[in-house]
């Protein structure tokens, strides 16, 4: 019973959470510049846009989306639009936008699929070591390096990260069209293809890693410490039970579940996180294409691409929700 | 307040947090007496060095070894003209000339360089010419005839008015086949690349070079020429604290006014932010209920909407549409980080401010009968201190990665320094033809870091210190 009224509770929840974003969408990309006196449809068209017939554009994509309309009835009409992911056509890449995402959307995945699964091992072993060493030397300089790694600024080090790697010592492929293509300008294909791509992503992979597992480790030491001092620790080492195995099987299968909970909400934002590296390491994903949107003034592309990554973000945080009580037994009896 | 002094200086990191922010609060007053250039970005504050020179401390490494300075001197004849009649000195800084009809007479001043050659060459001095049509004075440095100053204007020669002081001004920057007889003598293939060799050319190396002005006289009488000591100066390749950037402006006076700009943004927005989140946090901590509900479910919303491509949407968006209000950059983004940054701290107070409400002493208060305000203000509120403090101080390395990321993807401030472009500047700069400007790209990187870090140990001794509650666990 206590199950159903926490999965109902949590579902309701996210919903409401889609439809205040749906609304915040509405607030910023219609009422905002209506509130300012620019029909929107002027918004969508770049002013760099050289093409058709700028008053001729507008009026057809006035027409298209009903942008003339009174807000009351727009609302509607663009609640719908998102919903069903009609999120229009982007005047500077001039195609839909949806297209442009889903095209991009694999592309983010692959570079932080990995790098999250890769941070998550990496802050647990640190973890482990933190909380068997606690107060010493090792354990100091951990934590310190969690704490350091968290404040660097991706898009200065992933700078720097290239240029080592890529240009000076020449480790890695730096230039993603060079390194999927042969000689000639062909795509690879097959197991080339493949190769060559994981190499040129392994040193974004691994600096996203290095520069996300902080918080992670962070979190896993500090209730890892707490648990050690905990009732029921005690209790089990007053059973004779070694140090180790208390360690590895009864601590780290609670301390765990503040990681999985955060590694859940990182994956939320996963295609939020990556806007930097993305831009430095030249990698056309979803986190690109927003700041290409912001730099064209493409409203379009930045409405559709924030809705996406919104999106996105409320559905993995209902899956997290949804598998929660697998993770944490506990929450069934709150 | 002994106590509690001890305590602080006992901890480690606490001292290191007020070492590495008293460091960059006191460069960040004193930049206006640290250098003279207040906006690098500024044309007019440019090419105070050669692009990309380095450190003049750098020039103790091996491969700078040789760099030259920024020179700026007043070059003096050699010994041997005192003698003759021909040449005199008139005052300090002016020679007199005086050339027979027909004949030529030749000034040197030998130039004595320490360096590898410098980023351009400028030779100024001033000319008073005799009242005749018939002259005709060349300048040359080693064996390259540089300049050639007449009365008659045929190309390459620079016209001058005779019987009158005339500024010349020579520099290897505006050289052209129009005003350098050397220039004009190369192919024509040459020529354009002409301002940029011939520094290599004319200083290659140390050694002792002549500047030369040759003075003829073309006449049927004697004639005299007054002219000033040449002066000769040149943009180095090794400049001030930290170099120069690709512009040629100084990096330190960069780096100085981007740590002025960065703390004074981030202690604004963070006392914004703690504002904002002291507000709904005690409202929605202290009076519960549907307030309660309905502010969280607020901070909820923006806690769980992803930040940075909100960040870049709201800027983009006032952009289009602020450009018709005129809203202030800076301004727009100070409020704009403040107004998105405020959920984490917001909820931290109304944790704290819930269980505040069920302690003990509050309790007693509400039953000796005093008012939900006075309760509010003497015995909740004074307890938040230490979270306050340590929250500011918490959010002040957040505003700093948010604003600094702006301005590095050029959605922020560009028209004046702050850590976040001057990182976007260097490192678009980094490539593999002009090497790595670390003098450029590592100051404001490491400057971001460790004042982060410095607030981050200052927020967290202040945690420690300042709640009573021992919140730490102990």
């Amino acid at each position: 019973m206590g199950l159903i009224r926490y999965l109902m509770r949590r579902i309701v929840e996210r919903l409401a959470l889609l439809f205040a974003i749906l609304v915040f969408n509405f607030f910023i990309f219609q009422v905002l510049p209506t509130i300012y006196g620019i029909n929107p449809a002027q918004l969508y068209v770049p002013l760099t846009y050289k093409g058709l017939p700028r008053s001729e554009l507008v009026q057809a994509l006035d027409r298209q989306f009903g942008l003339n309309l009174p807000l009351d009835e727009r609302f509607f009409i663009y609640i719908k639009s998102l919903l069903t992911l009609h999120l229009g056509i982007s005047m500077s890449y001039e195609q839909p936008v949806i297209t442009l995402i889903a095209q991009r959307l694999p592309v983010t995945a692959l570079l932080v699929i990995p790098s999250l699964i890769l941070s998550s091992i990496l802050a647990i072993v640190f973890g482990l070591y933190s909380i068997s060493r606690q107060g010493k030397i090792g354990d100091s300089v951990i934590s310190f390096t969690a704490i350091m790694t968290y404040f660097i600024p991706a898009f200065w080090l992933g700078e720097i990260v290239l240029y080592f790697f890529g240009f000076y010592l020449r480790i890695f492929p730096t230039n993603l069209g060079e390194a999927i293509t042969t000689y000639n300008g062909h795509l690879l294909t097959g197991f080339a293809y493949w190769a060559n791509l994981m190499k040129f992503l392994t040193l974004p992979i691994l600096f996203i890693t290095i520069i996300s597992y902080g918080v992670r480790n962070i979190l896993f030491r500090n209730n890892g410490i707490e648990l050690m001092g905990s009732n029921f620790v005690n209790y089990l080492r007053a059973r004779g039970i070694s140090e180790r195995k208390i360690l590895y099987k009864h601590v780290t299968r609670n301390a765990v579940i503040p990681v999985v909970t955060r590694v859940g909400i990182d994956l939320a934002f996963l295609f939020a996180g990556v806007v930097f590296i993305e831009d430095i390491f030249n990698i056309p994903g979803l986190g690109r294409l927003l700041v290409r949107g912001a730099e064209n003034l493409d409203v379009p592309l930045l409405g559709g691409d924030f809705y996406v990554i919104s999106l996105f973000a409320v559905i993995i945080l209902l899956a997290l929700d949804l598998i929660y009580p697998l993770i944490d037994p506990r929450v069934k009896y709150e | 307040m002994n106590k509690l002094l001890r305590d602080l200086m006992s901890r480690k990191t606490f001292i290191f947090s007020v070492v590495v922010i008293g460091f960059f609060a006191v460069l960040a007053v004193a930049a206006p007496f640290l250098t003279p250039y207040n906006n690098p970005y500024r044309v007019g504050q440019q090419f105070v060095a050669a692009p990309y020179a380095v450190p003049a401390w750098a020039t103790v490494f091996p491969q700078y070894k040789n760099l030259p300075p920024d020179v700026r001197i007043t070059l003096t004849p050699s010994l041997a003209y005192e003698s003759s009649g021909e040449v005199s000195q008139l005052n300090s800084s002016t020679l007199k000339v005086t050339v027979p009809p027909g004949d030529t007479v030749n000034v040197t001043f030998p130039l004595r360089w320490n360096w590898s050659s410098p980023y351009d060459v400028r030779l100024s001095f001033t000319l008073v010419t005799p009242n005749t049509q018939y002259f005709q004075v060349n300048l040359f440095v080693r064996d390259f005839y540089l300049m050639s100053l007449s009365p008659l204007p045929i190309p390459p020669e620079v016209t001058v008015v005779p019987g009158k002081p005339n500024p010349v001004i020579f520099s290897t920057e505006l050289v052209n086949p129009g005003n350098s007889p050397y220039v004009a003598s190369l192919p024509v293939q040459d020529q354009s690349l002409a301002s940029l060799e011939l520094p290599k050319m004319l200083l290659p190396k140390p050694g002792t070079y002549n500047v030369t002005l040759s003075f003829v006289n073309t006449g049927k009488t004697t004639e005299m020429f007054l002219v000033t000591l040449p002066g000769y100066s040149s943009l180095g390749y090794a400049y001030g604290r930290l170099g120069t950037d690709d512009n040629g402006a100084s990096v330190f006076s960069e780096f100085v006014y981007g740590a002025r700009f960065d703390l004074y943004l981030s202690l604004v927005a963070s006392a914004i932010i703690i504002g904002i989140g002291l507000i709904i946090g005690l409202l929605a901590g202290y009076v519960g209920g549907f307030t309660d509900l309905t502010l969280n479910a607020f901070t909820d919303f923006f806690l769980l909407i992803p930040g940075l491509p909100l960040l870049i949407v709201l800027i983009s968006i006032f952009d289009i549409t602020g450009t018709i209000v005129n809203v202030n950059k800076a301004v727009l983004i100070l409020l704009i980080i403040s107004l998105l940054s405020w959920p984490g701290t917001a909820k931290i107070i109304r944790g704290q401010t819930l269980t505040l409400r069920n302690r003990t002493f509050v309790e007693a208060a509400r039953a000796l009968g005093e008012s939900r305000m006075r309760i509010l203000f003497k015995h909740i509120v004074p307890n938040l201190m230490g979270i306050l403090f340590a929250q500011l101080a918490y959010d002040v390395p957040g505003v700093i990665l948010a604003e600094s990321g702006l301005d590095f993807l050029g959605l922020g401030i560009t028209e004046f320094p702050t850590w976040g472009n001057m990182l976007g500047y260097a490192t678009n700069n980094v490539s593999f033809v002009n090497g790595f400007a670390w003098w450029w790209v590592l100051p404001p990187g490491l400057g971001i870091v460790f004042i982060s870090v410095a607030f981050y140990y200052f927020g967290t001794a202040m945690l420690d210190v300042l709640s009573p509650y021992k919140l730490r666990g102990e």
